[in-house]
């Protein structure tokens, strides 16, 4: 659409409360109590879930035994990956609901349970009993990086995703190069060269208010509705389409007061076991609240990365040329990392005036 | 930028200054830069940190030192909002729009612009909670978006409230509406002054039945001339540009403790370019929010893992800063008025959370000329790290 300049003319408006330190709306309801997070959601008929979580890094599934947990008390619904064989994901559809056929983290869900309060849905869990055939393993990146390294995700380049380069046949989910100039060049006119690697960790974005969501399906309708402390409502909206294979007016997305997300609360989570699960209970919504250790285990987390900076300067101070190298950590799965691993990558050259620079950015 | 002047003899915050960019520099995809507060930054947050100052004395066992470091962030361009408002007969204004309330004051913000767009007192303004099913469309809360982008949208569905109420009153007072403004729910008259108020129009104009008022605002900087680039860049190449730049400069105070190795932040001066502060106290929140989630992450938050499992998975043993570990901690606004953004604004959301590790590790240094280049900065790195010192010197 045409751009607008006109309505950019504020020298007009008198403002009183634009530039105010005014005091927050939300302030009072909670100070109070009366705010309603998504872990306060409360309907009627309203069912729990738990989630079976895998115990090992990198596994096939070759068995799952349900019968003790059908038949726990209090249980309405048991779901495996064989029952909800979906994978979503923002830039790759990578990540399944329910583990499919294999486990790539430990704490992926691999099996959930409804059931009429918590603890009965966490004591049938207990009852579910797998059997897995361990695979090769790799716990840095920059090992999974290396050619001949074990794939997590063999048939990654047969995933559907958004058009940004994955290199098949290896880990490497992203990969992202840019140009400017020539830093050969500039590193030979360079007086001092700086060569240096840095590194920074994962860390958990520690929300007060855990990961948790309510999701319901209307069989006549074949729709759900989902009440989630998430940041981006329309955008999940698309990715359960997607996923699920259903027009996206046939899922609604309502969001409470959300308890801090810090960029955690951005895709399918809690909603994916809710998802799941509500596929399988004719009609009663199902809230998943995740426990602290599953925050901290099994969710998303800031991504960690290896970077290397050799930066060509003058004596004055002035730069001639920058190459950076970075290798993030994606952990298991994409996830919203592609992101992080293109945008993030382009500010690790600073706000600074550089002739001639080169980037090459790997998401593992 | 540290190590570099450290080789060079050149004070690490003259080199910042001599090499940041300013208004019209070209970004490394060759976009123009607006609204560049970065110098401002730089110079307002060593000032509070007192940067050049004598140091204290050493005691036996504590060195303190500064350090300083600058942050840059764009936001996702381009990106789409929405919003509607209805103002109902009784002028309550409702913001009808798909915006999470995450913590950051989002519904705050939206309110005080609509009441100033339209001229309602903020205590007249409701946002709506986001239901995809009734709410129009809003990308997401994310990459420090929302001022700017549901801002624009809210103050543009606004003025065009306040248009039809001004027209409305001019066919009703039989005055030129350009002679007319709306102000916390009053109509005042050029020159003559209140001529009734926004209530008592509403009613005269819909009688008892009940109407609204409606507008609704779409925005995407897509085809913003402030977007543009380098010629001839294809695919991502092209999409680097950000519709708004976001800069500051932390500078860190530290004391180290020579035998335990602990860290002790003693002051953070966190100086951001917000283009516009639409709620000063919002913006030194979020602030000073960032800097302590930066504190933590450099100091104390740790995984600790063993093939695969995370051994510490719980918050007695994931290590996040507590109260005993704040520092002093002072946001200093800087406003470099960005020319598309509502009122100047640009955002806020999430620079303050990267520049406090670097200025801690360079703080570090100052005080025991340990270069830390991997975090978490634990005790126990530094420790090994001034041993290992120990031995060379």
């Amino acid at each position: 659409m045409p751009f607008q300049g006109a309505r950019r003319d504020m020298s007009e408006m008198k403002t009183h409360y634009v530039g105010a330190r005014v005091s927050r709306v939300d302030a009072h309801d909670k100070v109070t109590g009366n705010a309603v997070y998504g872990v306060d959601v409360d309907l009627p008929g309203m069912l729990y879930g738990a989630v079976l979580r895998s115990p090992l890094p990198h596994a096939r599934i070759t068995e799952i035994d349900v019968s003790g947990a059908m038949k726990a008390p209090g249980v309405r619904a048991v779901v495996t990956g064989k029952d909800f064989p979906f994978t979503f994901g923002g830039a790759v559809k990578d990540q399944p609901f329910l583990a499919i056929d294999r486990v790539r983290y430990i704490g992926e869900p691999v099996a959930a349970v409804a059931a009429e309060t918590e603890v009965a849905a966490q004591e049938a869990v207990e009852k579910i009993r797998v059997r897995y055939d361990e695979l090769p393993s790799i716990f840095d990146p920059r090992e999974a990086v290396k050619e001949g390294a074990p794939l997590i995700h063999p048939d990654m380049e047969h995933y559907r995703r958004a058009a940004h380069d994955i290199v098949p046949g290896t880990n490497i989910c992203t990969i992202r190069t840019y140009r400017l100039g020539d830093v050969e060049a500039g590193f030979a006119e360079a007086d001092e060269i700086f060569d240096d690697a840095f590194s920074t960790h994962a860390v958990s974005h520690a929300c007060i208010e855990p990961h948790a969501g309510v999701a319901q399906y209307i069989p006549s309708k074949g729709s759900y509705t989902l009440w989630s402390s998430t940041d981006r409502p329309y955008l999940l909206v698309r990715e359960l389409s997607e996923a699920l294979g259903i027009p996206s007016d046939h899922i609604r997305y309502i969001v409470p007061y959300v308890g801090g997300s810090f960029g955690g609360k951005n895709t399918l989570i809690a909603e994916a076991v809710a998802v799941a699960l509500a596929r399988f209970t004719k009609g009663r919504p199902v809230k998943v609240v995740f426990s602290r250790e599953e925050e901290l285990t099994a969710t998303q987390v800031r991504v960690g990365a290896f970077m290397r900076l050799k930066t060509g300067v003058k004596r004055d101070g002035t730069f001639t040329a920058r190459r950076a190298e970075i290798v993030w950590d994606s952990g298991a799965y994409v996830s919203n990392t592609q992101g992080v691993a293109i945008r993030g990558a382009y500010t690790i050259f600073g706000p600074y005036r550089i002739p001639n620079l080169e980037l090459s950015s790997r998401l593992v | 930028m540290d190590i570099i002047a450290q080789k060079l003899g050149i004070d690490p915050l003259e080199i910042r200054l001599k090499n940041a960019y300013v208004e019209g520099d070209r970004y490394i995809n060759g976009q123009v830069l607006h609204g560049v507060g970065l110098k401002e930054t730089l110079k307002r947050s060593s000032r509070e940190i007192g940067w050049g100052e004598v140091k204290q004395p050493a005691s036996t066992t504590k060195r303190r030192g500064k350090g300083i470091a600058v942050i840059l962030k764009g936001t996702l361009t381009p990106t789409n909002s929405s919003c509607l408002i209805k103002m109902n007969q009784e002028a309550d204004v409702t913001v009808i729009c798909t915006t999470p309330e995450t913590g950051g004051g989002q519904k705050t913000v939206l309110s005080q612009i609509a009441a100033d767009a339209i001229g309602v007192p903020m205590s007249s303004v409701s946002v709506t909670q986001p239901d995809t099913s009734i709410t129009p469309y809003n990308d997401a809360v994310g990459s420090s978006r929302t001022t700017f982008h549901m801002g624009n949208v809210v103050l543009m569905a606004g003025q065009q409230v306040r248009k039809k109420i001004l027209n409305m009153a001019g066919e009703i007072l039989k005055t030129d509406p350009g002679r007319l403004n709306l102000f916390e729910g009053k109509i005042l008259e050029e020159g003559v002054g209140e001529r009734m108020t926004l209530k008592a129009l509403l009613i005269q104009k819909f009688g008892p039945g009940g109407m609204d008022i409606l507008a609704e605002a779409h925005f995407n900087p897509a085809d913003s001339p402030l977007l543009a680039a380098n010629p001839g860049l294809k695919g991502l190449d092209a999409r680097m540009s950000s519709i708004f730049w976001m800069f500051a400069t932390h500078a860190a105070e530290v004391e180290v403790d020579i035998e335990t190795g602990v860290v002790k932040v003693l002051k953070v001066a966190a100086a951001h370019d917000v283009g516009h502060a639409i709620n000063p106290t919002a913006c030194e929140q979020q602030i000073e929010g960032s800097v302590i989630m930066g504190l933590s992450n450099t100091l104390f938050e740790e995984f600790k893992m063993e093939k695969g499992r995370i051994l510490n998975d719980s918050l007695a043993d994931y290590k996040l800063a507590t109260m005993l570990d704040m520092p002093q901690i002072v946001p200093i606004i800087v406003e470099a008025q960005h020319k598309e953004g509502p009122f100047g604004a640009k955002g806020i959301g999430e620079p303050a959370a990267a520049g406090t590790a670097p200025a801690i590790a360079s703080a570090i240094f100052d005080a025991v000329g340990l270069r830390i280049k991997d975090l978490p900065i634990t005790p126990e790195k530094v420790l090994a790290a001034l041993k290992a010192k120990e031995g060379k010197d």
